[in-house]
């Protein structure tokens, strides 16, 4: 059984957008799952930030103050090795969660 | 790695939260940018964006918990505001400590004194394996038993030493004293007589020199050498070489061959040695030879077991070989008609991994009874400060309300509470350490023991557990209050409401019974011991002690010979008489109540001698009894024409004649005297009867006594004790005879003491419970006092909006004060009634501790509630009053 359960979706969310961008600050994070989900996922800024700052904290992601395109000084995060990892494991996870749920679902 | 990230990132707070709040800003700002592209006027973006972001100050306060490590940073943070908060209210945060501190240094101090002695193991090599010889329960030993704690003859412990089967190996130890002095005031160290192999039984090595062996211990060793303990050498010699020094002990020089460790004491908790010899050195140090007696119980042994051998095994071997041993150490000493229970006598082995111990025997109740005690004023003290910080949370029900709307945690919040009452608990204990030391210390010189405290790991947890468990108990309730709390409700009701709460008051209400419950518990035991304590100091003993110095003087040095020795003791007392202050004095073998005693087997003469009875006996000399102020009921006093020509005769009391059937008038009437070591059987005469004294203790009543006459011994020793009645004070009394004793001879030596003064300290561990357990007592019901007050003006305070609008509707104040009062009052009630029941639970364990009183004795319970009832309704009367004073418009107007 994965261990990250359903709850761990936020974070799974948050390292694929930063491994498919390479960098990105905060709201840059939100736009982009808002986007390429179809308006059907929006992060939540109070859960965002939480959730980015115990990642720095643990090592997942490292984060820079630079200059956005329109002139606005932001944090900008990126994956470490360390969250490479974690991505490919929480990526892994959440197959065999969406096929145990899918698995429950299909029971007739 | 994230943790010590964690660390890294401590004390950066502040910089860590700019720049939290710096990239949430901008966050906000590029939404409002984005929102104005999308075609929104500025003040609609703006709102749009708060929207979404919500609370920012709560939105901070949680992005900031997962940096600020997790709890590490904030932890100190809390500790900081407690200590804030603490300096705030000093007197809230000093009470708290105070109390703490009392509850948890009383429980270590006797804890210590527990752990001391009942638990800890001798400080030698396996101590498990040790086992005590000796003889079974109950043997009927004659002859004199010089030791209080299990002892045998020299001849028996030869026996155990030769056959020890299961044993590794046997020793035999014996205290005693060694003079030191070479005349005046006597000096003495603890000496122990010890077998060669003693110490390589316990498996104590030398701290320097050698320890003895068997070769040390051979008949007629003469002077066998000493081995000293490390306290001795570190006081007679400040540490500097010993080896090879010689040291008088009575009068003989001895040679010291070796030092103990520091840790060693000996086998006795409690006593300290100072020097040991051989026991082959006996003849040599003492004028007379006990080597060869079978009345002389003085050797007591221990042996160790043999790998995979059991206690019981052992205990069954002896019990085995027992006909042997005394079959082959009957010597022609031992009284005939006392030989047939002699041969009955066994031998068994029980555990003595501990040591043996007479403070055991004597302490371990009194001691478990204070811990006990001692365990509810901890309790006593948890409730109230249980319910100190209650009402201090009620009162910052407020302050928690907006910090729980303005977006704090509500973990957050009990970590505040916890935070502090960790804080108080941890300096309460700290405070409670530093004066358990003292406690401690003061004990056992109040006891006149000799112990040595470590402080041990065991001690140290006790101690952790002891602060962690109260700052639990007291903390977690008002801090689980705290959170629970609804910030609207609490707002809403602002300073106070219409009517107090149910719930809380309930919870309160039950600590504060279950105060008034174990103080009630406290107070009673308290009042217990203390009239026991007054039962036995009042207690009659027979003879009045106050006003008499003992005399005990040594003359050995003087060589008088043995026949001249009772005209010399006759003349030192003729001399103690005619010094100045002296009213009487007279000689005495055994002091009443002094610890020793003299017992025979006595029979009416013309009965047969297997009717017997056990009396004990004093020599005494011509006025002891006006001495002493003992009545004379009839017949009449020795006289100094009673010598060793004339008849025996003796005094006796009126236990005695009881006791022999010799009805209201004994004078005339001889009865027999066993034979004994010194003498064959005797036949005495009656002279003279006398009112009963105490003798051996003031516990036991009606002991038979008979004062035979000291002129009529044959063998008298160089030694003398005397009574003397004094009109001066004791000192100045003692200073005279001092110099008496002196111009006689600057050979003898001589000791004084108050005889009022040692009946005392027989005393002293009735006293320690009487006094320990007043002390807790009263602390007790102070503390029920301040928890009664507490409540009752918590509640005054909460009900003063009801108090004002039953006032304006027209109730009298004395129907307010009644009210008010009416709860105190239901609260005592059920506190006293619980109490009662757990009062008549605990006495029936004090059954044996107590003296001259019933332990279930109603008189004592009623006024101990009524006490507590009294005090306490004082105490919660002053809020009583307090809101009969309350102003109705003022109360009313502040809502």
């Amino acid at each position: 059984m994965a261990k990250n359960d359903l709850q761990g979706a936020l974070d799974l969310l948050i390292l694929k957008t930063l491994s498919q961008l390479g960098s990105m600050h905060g709201y840059g994070i939100v736009l982009h799952i808002r986007r390429v989900s179809e308006e059907l996922l929006i992060v939540e800024e109070g859960s965002l930030y939480p959730a980015l700052h115990r990642m720095q904290q643990n090592g997942w992601v490292r984060a820079k103050w630079a200059i956005t395109d329109y002139g606005r000084k932001a944090k900008w995060y990126e994956l470490t090795r360390a969250g490479r990892e974690q991505l490919a494991s929480r990526e892994k996870n959440w197959a065999q969660v969406v096929q145990g749920v899918d698995a429950v679902l299909r029971f007739a | 790695m994230a943790l010590l990230r964690r660390i890294l990132s401590l004390g950066r707070r502040s910089k860590v939260e700019r720049e939290i709040e710096a990239e949430l800003r901008e966050h906000r700002a590029m939404c409002i940018d984005d929102n104005m592209a999308a075609g929104m006027s500025r003040e609609e973006a703006e709102r749009e964006a708060r929207k979404r972001f919500g609370n920012p100050a709560a939105m901070r306060e949680r992005v900031t918990a997962e940096d600020a490590a997790l709890g590490l940073e904030s932890l100190w943070s809390d500790f900081r505001s407690a200590v804030r908060i603490s300096r705030t209210s000093p007197g809230f945060a000093l009470v708290v400590v105070a109390t703490l501190a009392l509850g948890i240094g009383a429980n270590t101090a006797i804890f210590e004194l527990i752990d001391a002695v009942l638990l800890q193991s001798l400080p030698v090599q396996n101590p498990k394996q040790l086992v005590q010889l000796r003889l079974t329960e109950g043997a009927q030993t004659r002859g004199n038993n010089s030791t209080p704690y299990p002892a045998v003859t020299n001849p028996i412990w030869e026996k155990l030493r030769d056959d020890h089967e299961g044993l590794s190996g046997t020793a035999a130890w014996a205290e005693t004293a060694f003079s030191r002095d070479s005349g005046g005031d006597a000096r003495f160290v603890s000496g122990l007589y010890v077998s060669g192999v003693f110490f390589r039984v316990l498996g104590v090595r030398p701290f320097a020199g050698r320890v003895f062996t068997s070769a040390d211990d051979q008949p007629g060793c003469g002077s066998p050498g000493a081995v000293i303990s490390y306290g001795f050498w570190q006081q007679e010699f400040g540490g500097r070489q010993a080896l090879g020094q010689k040291l008088m002990l009575n009068n003989k020089p001895v040679e010291i061959v070796g030092v103990t460790p520091a840790n060693f004491f000996g086998v006795a908790v409690g006593d300290n040695f100072d020097v040991a010899v051989p026991i082959c050195a006996q003849p040599w140090l003492e004028t007379k030879n006990i080597l060869n007696a079978s009345t002389q119980w003085w050797l007591s042994v221990i042996g160790r077991l043999e790998p995979g051998c059991s206690g019981r095994q052992v205990a069954a071997h002896l019990d085995a070989i027992s006909p042997g041993i005394f079959a082959s150490t009957l010597r022609p000493d031992y009284p005939r008609e006392s030989i047939r229970d002699y041969l009955a006598m066994k031998l068994t082995a029980e555990p003595a991994s501990s040591g043996v111990s007479m403070l055991r025997e004597t302490y371990s109740d009194p001691l478990r009874f204070l811990l006990g005690i001692a365990g509810l004023v901890l309790l006593i003290t948890c409730a109230n400060l249980a319910s100190l910080m209650l009402a201090r949370t009620a009162a910052r029900e407020r302050d928690m309300a907006v910090r729980l709307a303005v977006g704090a945690g509500r973990w957050r919040l009990i970590r505040l509470v916890l935070g502090e009452s960790l804080l108080l608990s941890l300096a309460g204990g700290l405070c409670g350490a530093a004066l358990a030391q003292g406690l401690s210390r003061a004990l056992v010189a109040y006891l006149h023991l000799s112990l040595g405290f470590t402080l041990d790991w065991r001690l140290f947890a006790f101690l952790l557990g002891m602060s962690l468990l109260t700052c639990l108990l007291f903390g977690l309730a008002a801090a689980l209050r705290a959170s629970r709390t609804a910030p609207g409700a609490a707002l809403k009701t602002g300073g106070r409401g219409m009517t107090a709460s149910r719930g809380g008051l309930g919870f309160r209400g039950a600590l504060v019974a279950s105060q008034v419950a174990l103080s009630l518990v406290l107070l009673f035991s308290a009042l217990l011991f203390t009239e026991s304590l007054r039962n036995l100091m009042t207690d009659d003993l027979g003879f009045e002690a106050k006003g008499v110095v003992t005399v005990w003087a040594d003359f050995s040095r003087l060589h008088v010979p043995a026949n001249r020795r009772a005209a010399f003791q006759q003349e030192l007392l003729d001399r103690i008489r005619s010094t100045p202050g002296v009213e009487k004095a007279a000689s005495t073998n055994i002091v009443p109540l002094g610890g020793s005693g003299w017992d025979n087997t006595v029979w009416i003469d013309g009965h047969d001698s297997t009717q017997r009875e056990i009396s004990n006996f004093s020599s005494v000399s011509p006025d002891y009894f006006s001495a002493l102020r003992i009545p004379i009921v009839s017949g009449r006093d020795f006289s100094s024409q009673d010598t060793g020509q004339s008849p025996r005769m003796a005094v006796v009391n009126e236990a005695f004649a009881r006791k022999l059937g010799l009805g209201a008038n004994p004078i005339g009437a001889r009865f027999w005297r066993e034979a004994t070591t010194s003498y064959p059987a005797q036949l005495i005469e009656i002279v003279g009867l006398v009112k009963d004294t105490k003798y051996h203790s003031i516990r036991r009543s009606d002991e038979p006594i008979a004062y035979l006459a000291s002129a009529q011994d044959t063998d008298a020793e160089s030694n003398i004790q005397v009574l003397v009645r004094t009109r001066d004070p004791l000192d100045t009394e003692e200073e005279a005879l001092r110099h008496t004793l002196h111009e006689v001879s600057a050979a003898i030596s001589f000791q004084f003491g108050g005889l009022e003064d040692q009946i005392q300290q027989s005393l002293v561990a009735e006293r320690l419970l009487a006094t320990l357990s007043g002390f807790f007592g009263g602390l007790a019901v102070i503390l029920a006092m301040t928890g009664l007050y507490g409540v009752m003006s918590y509640t005054v305070t909460e009900r003063t909006t009801e108090i004002g609008i039953r006032m304006a509707l027209g109730a009298r104040r004395t129907s307010i004060t009644g009210m008010v009062l009416s709860k105190a009052i239901m609260l005592l009630g059920i506190g006293l009634a619980i109490g009662t029941g757990l009062s008549l639970l605990a006495a029936s364990a004090m059954a044996s501790l107590l003296f001259g009183l019933k332990p279930r004795d109603p008189a004592t319970l009623v006024g101990a509630a009524a006490l507590l009832a009294g005090v306490t309704l004082a105490a919660s009367l002053i809020p009583s009053l307090r809101a009969a004073n309350v102003n109705p418009i003022d109360s009313l107007r502040a809502e």
